[in-house]
């Protein structure tokens, strides 16, 4: 067995061996597939966190209830009743009020006004650029919007109200553009002005007040908690964006069939590169067999081979991968220029493994079958063949 | 003790080779060939070139399997055995020395003879000495680290030659080993083969174009016309 064992690294990268340069070139085809799904996958994961991360923090949040009510403080109550449960970060009021908006000059912007009691993720990540947020009987209008509404405009505000005859009709109102913010979701920011609830209750004061919710918990298992408290319209941010949520998917299952092609190409590189290392050393088999060693030594021996030249191979691709995101932070600046969004990598661990564990199995595999072929063969034959086919 | 015992027993043996390109006729090469080596006997195989003699030899070691015959080693049917048992016979009770003396490229001329002791179940230790011993005795003592292509061919011949008699095997199948040696080497190989026959009752099959080569042989077989004829 020490035997076999010293043969197969000699086979597979001493430096006395020919076809060492073979075995050198398929671990670093190895190491660099494996580098690239490896990319592919957390790129493609980290896109996607942080597309649902944006979500979750500015749009429709972890989780939404429709309190159908236009009383603030019974829906302060709720939100309080709600904010007692162990899973809920936080729990507060807003309402949403489609509006556009026109300064002065007549420049419009449309879109809505937000009125919330802004805590937790939300707080942390919205940015005031100048001004003032929330202070009463202001808005607060996006960096995006500047061009069309500035800072310390009085912004007419357009909006529908519930009339006596008609069911709606439009009003106006003017209020002081107090602040400037910016978050960072472009799209959230271009079409929302921000202020708190009693100034959005004063524009139309039965507008339909919700609760928000921020968890770092299931957010299936939170709904249920939350029903069970007696409010039956929840929402998860899966529920809200339902259509986007599975375009998500849709998106990630593509992304699987990609890498699924991409795991394929490895393999059939795998399976011919051992099948040409193996016909390189036909006459060595030959060889061995004619000083007496078994058929299963020399299958075992060179498939041992494949599976240190696999194996080295994969090492490197992990060793690349792990390299690839402790740098990644050093370019992702550039990388923001070109995409406009900070990605935070990570390798999920299984991932990598299962990865790992594939290609080393199929590296087993091809040269077990291809050592398997050419051994049924008499030995004579074996040296005639020798770089033949 | 049995009396003259066959080693080596080939019984109405034919071999043919498919035909090279489309729609030829196979090649028969080999025709009702019977023959037997004894231990203790060395046994001599002429015939000009393409006869087939290369053929023979490698049917008779179980490197090449025979279209139609029967063949016996020490008794037993050689290609009746299993992988294991004509595996361990290669290893322990047959010595090959190749027309073009084939070595393991990727390893040095010690360590070709090396793995042949330790696959034969020699400890590392005894095959390093075993290796040492036979490479000396073949003249190759200064060249133990020489890998298959840093070696002349008449050296690589030898190193083939030190390997083949490194397990102290009972019948050695040599084809033309002396071919491209010079005289005062081949004279070496020639005395050695001869003395393991005489001092060690080993049966030996050789080829060779040399006549007094084959002359010193106990017994000439001719292969002629697909058909071997004794001579002597
Ligand atoms: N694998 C093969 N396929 C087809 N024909 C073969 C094969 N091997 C050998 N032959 C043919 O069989 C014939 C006998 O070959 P062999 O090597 O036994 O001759 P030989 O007597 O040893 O000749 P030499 O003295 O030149 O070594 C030759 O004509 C050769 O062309
Ligand atoms: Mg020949």
């Amino acid at each position: 067995m020490r035997l076999i064992l010293h043969l197969a690294s000699r086979y597979a990268f001493s430096k006395q061996n020919r076809h060492r340069g073979t075995s050198i070139r398929i671990a670093i085809g190895l190491a660099l597939c494996l580098f690239a799904i490896v990319a592919v996958l957390s790129f493609m994961q980290a896109l996607q966190r942080n597309q649902f991360e944006d979500i979750r923090t500015f749009e429709s949040f972890d989780l939404q209830l429709d309190l159908g009510s236009v009383d603030l403080a019974a829906a302060e109550s709720v939100a309080q009743k709600i904010e007692a449960l162990d899973v809920v970060q936080n729990a507060f009021v807003y309402a949403d009020l489609p509006v556009i908006a026109q300064n002065s000059e007549g420049s419009t912007v449309a879109g809505r006004l937000r009125g919330i009691e802004a805590e937790g993720r939300l707080l942390a990540q919205l940015n005031s650029y100048r001004g003032y947020l929330f202070q009463n009987g202001e808005i607060a209008s996006s960096y995006s919007n500047t061009r069309s509404i500035h800072i310390d405009d009085t912004a007419t505000l357009t909006f529908l109200k519930k009339g006596r005859v008609a069911t709606v009709v439009p009003s106006k109102r003017d209020l002081k553009v107090g602040a400037i913010y910016y978050t960072s979701s472009y799209d959230f920011d271009q079409s929302t002005f921000l202020s708190d609830v009693p100034t959005l209750l004063s524009l139309q004061n039965d507008a339909d007040l919700k609760i928000g919710v921020f968890t770092d918990a299931d957010v299936v298992s939170v709904k249920k908690q939350i029903q069970e408290l007696g409010y039956a319209d929840v929402l998860t941010w899966m529920d809200v964006n339902a259509s986007l949520y599975s375009a998500m998917e849709l998106e990630q299952k593509m992304m699987g069939f990609m890498l699924f092609l991409m795991i394929l190409v490895i393999l059939v590189h795998i399976r011919n590169s051992s099948r040409r290392l193996l016909l390189a050393k036909q006459s060595e088999m030959a060889m061995l067999r004619s000083i007496g060693l078994t058929k299963s030594k020399v299958q075992l021996l060179f498939v041992l081979q494949a599976a240190l030249v696999a194996c080295i191979g994969c090492l490197g691709g992990v060793l690349l991968s792990y390299l690839g995101i402790a740098l990644y932070p050093s370019i992702s600046q550039y990388m923001y220029q070109s995409i406009g969004v900070h990605l935070i990598l990570q390798i999920r661990f299984q991932e990598l493994l299962l990865l790992f564990f594939t290609i080393v199995a199929f590296s087993l595999i091809a040269s077990f079958m291809g050592t398997h072929r050419i051994l049924k063969a008499d030995i004579m034959e074996m040296f005639a063949h020798d770089e033949i086919s | 003790m049995m009396k003259s015992v066959d080693v080596l027993n080939l019984d109405h043996v034919s071999k043919s080779f498919p035909a090279t390109g489309q729609g030829g006729e196979p090649i028969q090469i080999l025709e009702d060939v019977s023959l037997s080596i004894q231990r203790a006997t060395s046994t001599a195989i002429t015939g000009q070139s393409g006869s087939g003699k290369s053929t023979l030899l490698q049917i008779s070691a179980g490197l090449l399997s025979a279209d139609t015959g029967n063949i016996k080693f020490e008794g037993k049917d050689l290609p009746g055995m299993n992988d294991e048992q004509r595996s361990r016979l290669r290893s322990r009770s047959m010595g090959f020395i190749f027309q073009n003396s084939l070595l393991l490229d990727d390893f040095t001329a010690l360590e070709n003879v090396k793995i042949s002791a330790m696959i034969a179940q020699s400890s590392e230790h005894v095959a390093l000495k075993k290796a040492l011993d036979m490479l000396k005795l073949v003249g190759l003592g200064d060249r133990l680290d020489h890998k298959s292509d840093q070696l002349s061919g008449g050296e690589r011949q030898r190193v083939a030659i030190a390997r083949a008699l490194v397990n102290e095997p009972s019948v050695i199948f040599a084809d033309e080993p002396t071919g491209s040696l010079d005289e005062h080497n081949a004279q070496l190989v020639e005395d050695l083969l001869f003395s393991l026959v005489e001092d060690r009752e080993v049966a030996l099959m050789l080829i060779t174009h040399n006549l007094n080569f084959a002359g010193r042989c106990n017994l000439i077989y001719r292969l002629h016309n697909r058909h071997v004829e004794v001579r002597s």
